[in-house]
């Protein structure tokens, strides 16, 4: 049927009336009660009456980075055995309890913290923050439960060699971090999680979970004058240790001249995962408005450059985004994308092409208006809920970030320039000397692979 | 308590507003005090049948200032023949390639460059897309998606360009993901009849075949508005929003209604069994028992045994197979709600040095004990109240309400059904659950799949 050239194309663009032709007005946070407990943790509440429920949030700087060295995946396994033992009660007691109000009650690991959500209907507030308490507190890790948690763990790692996407990102962000401990993976590996025992789990606990670093939101249904004398009685005495919490040190700067690229060889695959990417920056940073512009353009939404040339335009492949990935001490920049394996490396070239492309051309006004107006538009709907006000509360106070993050978020992103844009893509999205991952099935795809840089091939079963 | 009211345009106009109250919750465990709260949702509802026979459904939800544009069409793999799989998941996506007055890629550029995101999704059953935009937005949405209801291009070289983007996408959750391949099998070996058995993402022979002919004869029958129903939640004005439907809708036609699905799964007369080799690191299983479809009362005393079995650990199969015998990473169970006569399935990855066959003895020993001796006052509570916490969780968000509505409207034909669903699952005993274990947990209705792992 009808072909609509780019030159019409881009007229009708233009003829779009915009509905929202103005900045859209600045979101605010709703209004909150802040205060810091004397053993130093910082606490948020809330008060919303969407819903009859209410979240807790809690986050403690306890992630991986702070995982020993040859035994990576402390922080997880501590996270995991929290709730299967405290104050004397056993994993079941502590489940029903919870479960049998309907309520949910999560510890995990990531690489700067390690967080406790709870969720319940707000008349078992007591009760949640009564349970959050004890397993923040005082764990017992018993030891059946420490062993069998680690036993699920070392499972769970094994059955991630089937997975061929989760297998590609990890080993990409292991080799791109140099030796900072970030480039590890938060549940470690087959071997670091054998040589982990309770002692280290003991150990982890008594020197990073404490109240002086951490942050607690409560937003729901609920009454700040009524919450606030429960959590002072329930956390006011958790015990602040005296050591302080050593930082992992900033990433560094690694550089691949003229690229580097490491195939991870899969022998049955009929599709090829592609990764390819550099060191980033952190979550607090001048560059963060025009780097969340910059990244939409190239690779956020349904009509970034990416999905328009990979899947759009090509129908190479189902996703192809570009993501930079920000922690407490930097960083990494990503593209992540897949195909089948005739189609590898025309897939590869594309990418590199629209990297290339945001750095030496200009962005044009449509484009750059357009993603401004998208990443404004859809703004509200990430403090739509009460868990996501209870993540914006603590990450807002853990990563250090004003709060004009949220409350100026239009007005900032409205400012950004093609210039802007620029800028940033040549200092974050790498072109010559990006690292590439790839899982294929090598024999199938080799010669469509040569002359991007130095090839390093290794099998599944070489992946840490 | 739905009272009709006021009629506009000679239309019946109902506006509904429903108010929930569930029963004293008392404490699952201890702790005693709980006092009865009554869990109160108010939905204020505007519901008109357009001329063209399709439904519209407005919730007016002022807390934030967006809208959810929500539109399900009666259609998925279920309404599919041999030699089409997968093309109503395929049309999914080539309503995003271009109408009439918006052309290819304008659907995309233009809503996000006006601060929406949308997106959609296929089941065996039902085919729904999304937009969420700002409050302003309503009338840009309204116009941009009858558009494609009224008028979808099909262009051939975004046809073939999309069939290779659906193709890349069954690469990835089918061919090269154990699971997949384990889901698909399962439903291949089940249903013998029934479309159910084949994915919604279609067998890739066929998906290679399917042309622009099959594309413009399925969007006529299955995109008409007499097979659609439109939801709009959040914060606009009812009166206002029909005015605009009706000025962008009422004149698309309406068409014959599609053939009805005919087939019915005959009665599995014995266990069957197959088996994925695979290169994988750990055995997994499957295990599928034909069940009721989604009108059947059972469904709910199947829901809240599913809860029992594999809901949290507190549950039965976690507690055993996870901890008592430390034979499984996870285990799940899945009591989909389907148009027709559905699975009732588990699933479980298995630890190094423990097998599938000790896991499935575990899982029929403790399905055994449930049809003799039931379940406990305090299980059947847990997960009572669990299963009321996850309903109140589910209406957070607009787009949450507005995909629960559209939901229960094409599973059971009324989105007020949902109001009823608390209630029901409180009235579930001990007794009902004993008896869905008894009449859908047989040995000659069982299907098992296996996963063998080999080495690369």
């Amino acid at each position: 049927m009808k072909r609509i050239g780019l030159l019409f194309w881009v007229a009708a663009l233009l003829t779009v009336p915009r509905l929202l032709s103005a900045a859209p007005k600045d979101v605010k946070l709703p209004p909150y009660q802040e205060y810091t407990l004397e053993n130093g943790l910082k606490i948020f509440i809330v008060e919303t009456r969407e819903v009859p429920l209410v979240t807790m949030r809690l986050l403690i700087p306890a992630g991986s980075a702070q995982d020993i060295s040859g035994r990576e995946g402390i922080a997880n396994l501590t996270a995991n055995t929290l709730m299967k033992g405290a104050a004397g009660l056993g994993a079941e007691e502590i489940s029903e309890a919870i479960e049998g109000v309907g309520g949910s009650l999560q510890v995990g690991s990531g690489r700067d913290a390690t967080y406790v959500n709870g969720s319940f209907m707000a008349r078992d507030f007591s009760r949640g923050l009564d349970f959050l308490a004890k397993v923040v507190i005082k764990p017992d890790f018993p030891e059946e439960e420490f062993t069998r948690e680690k036993g699920i763990v070392k499972a769970e790692l094994l059955s991630v060699k089937e997975e061929p996407s989760a297998l590609a990102s990890r080993e990409f962000v292991r080799r791109l971090l140099g030796e900072h401990p970030y480039r590890n993976p938060v549940d470690g590996y087959p071997g670091s999680v054998e040589s982990i025992t309770r002692d280290d789990l003991v150990r982890f606990h008594r020197d990073f979970y404490r109240p002086r670093g951490s942050v607690l939101a409560i937003v729901g249904d609920i009454k700040a004058g009524k919450v606030l004398p429960q959590v002072k009685k329930k956390l006011g005495s958790w015990k602040d240790g005296g050591t302080d919490v050593s930082s992992p040190g900033r990433v560094t700067a690694v550089q691949f001249p003229g690229r580097k690229l490491v195939v991870i060889d899969k022998p049955d695959a009929t599709q090829s995962q592609i990764r390819i990417g550099n060191i980033g920056v952190s979550r607090k940073t001048p560059d963060h408005f025009p780097l969340l512009v910059a990244n939409n353009i190239l690779g956020g939404g349904f009509t970034s450059r990416l999905m328009n040339e990979i899947r759009v335009n090509r129908g190479l492949s189902y996703t192809a985004r570009s993501r930079m990935q920000r922690y407490l001490q930097g960083g990494y920049f990503s593209v992540l994308t897949f195909t089948k394996n005739e189609t590898l490396r025309e897939t590869i070239d594309v990418a590199l092409a629209e990297l290339d492309r945001i750095r030496t051309e200009k962005v044009g006004t449509e484009e750059l208006e357009g993603a401004k107006m998208y990443l404004s538009g859809l703004f509200p709907f990430d403090l739509e809920t009460n868990d996501d006000l209870a993540e914006w509360f603590t990450d807002l106070s853990f990563y250090g970030l004003d709060k004009d993050v949220v409350e100026k978020y239009r007005s900032e992103i409205d400012k950004i320039t093609s210039e802007d844009v620029q800028r940033v893509a040549n200092k974050y999205f790498h072109a010559g000397d990006n690292f590439i991952l790839v899982l294929t099935n090598y024999q199938e795809t080799a010669g469509q692979l040569e002359g991007l840089g130095p090839v390093e091939v290794i099998t599944v079963d070489e992946v840490r | 308590m739905a009272e009709p009211a006021k009629k506009i345009g000679g239309i019946a106009l109902l506006i509904v507003v429903l108010t929930l109250f569930l029963a004293e919750v008392p404490a699952a465990v201890s702790a005693g005090k709980d006092k009865s709260e009554e869990l109160d949702i108010k939905l204020d509802v505007t519901v008109e049948m357009l001329d063209n026979g399709m439904k519209v459904i407005l919730l007016e939800d002022h807390s934030v200032p967006v809208i959810s544009y929500q539109t399900f069409f009666r259609v998925g793999s279920r309404n599919e023949r041999i030699g089409i799989t997968g093309i109503s998941h395929f049309m999914e996506h080539m309503m995003f390639n271009g109408a009439k007055k918006y052309g290819p890629k304008e659907f995309d550029a233009i809503l996000e460059s006006n601060g929406g995101y949308s997106n959609a999704f296929t089941s065996n059953d039902m085919t729904a897309y999304y937009e969420d935009i700002s409050c302003d937005g309503l009338e840009l949405v309204i116009d941009l998606d009858s558009d494609r209801m009224q008028d979808l291009a099909l262009d051939p070289q975004y046809l073939k360009s999309e069939m290779g983007v659906v193709m890349e996408e069954r690469r990835l959750s089918i061919d090269n993901s154990v699971d997949g391949q384990m889901w698909e099998d399962i439903n291949a070996l089940a249903f013998k009849a029934h479309s159910y058995q084949w994915p919604v993402l279609g067998w890739m022979s066929d998906l290679e075949k399917i042309d622009r002919q099959d594309c413009v004869e399925y969007f006529k029958t299955y995109y008409a508005p007499n097979n659609a129903i439109l939801i709009v939640a959040g914060d606009f004005q009812s009166a206002e929003a029909l005015k605009l439907i009706h000025r962008y809708y009422d004149d698309i036609p309406s068409q014959e209604p599609p053939a009805p699905v005919r087939t019915r799964e005959p009665e599995q007369k014995g266990e069957r069994r197959a088996e994925v080799r695979k290169v994988a690191e750990l055995p997994s299983i499957l295990i599928a028992y034909h069940g009721p479809d989604v009108k059947s009362q059972d469904i709910y005393a199947l829901d809240v045994l599913q809860e029992i079995l594999t809901g949290g650990r507190s549950s039965r199969l976690h507690k055993k197979l996870v901890r008592e015998m430390e034979a499984v990473i996870s285990i799940w169970a899945f009591n989909p709600w389907r148009v027709d006569p559905s699975l009732f399935m588990f699933g479980a990855k298995i630890k190094p040095g423990h097998t599938t066959e000790e896991t499935e003895e575990a899982i029929y020993q403790i399905l055994d004990s449930i049809e003799k001796e039931g379940v406990s006052p305090e299980e059947l509570e847990r997960v009572k109240n669990s299963l009321e916490a996850d309903f109140v969780r589910s209406m957070q968000t607009v787009n949450g309400k507005a995909t629960k509505i559209g939901r229960y409207e094409i599973l059971l034909g009324d989105y007020r059904e949902m109001l009823q669903v608390p209630a029901r699952y409180r009235a579930v005993t001990s007794e009902d659950i004993r008896e869905v274990a008894r009449k859908y947990f047989k040995s000659e209705n069982r299907n098992v799949v296996t996963l063998i792992p080999e080495s690369s």
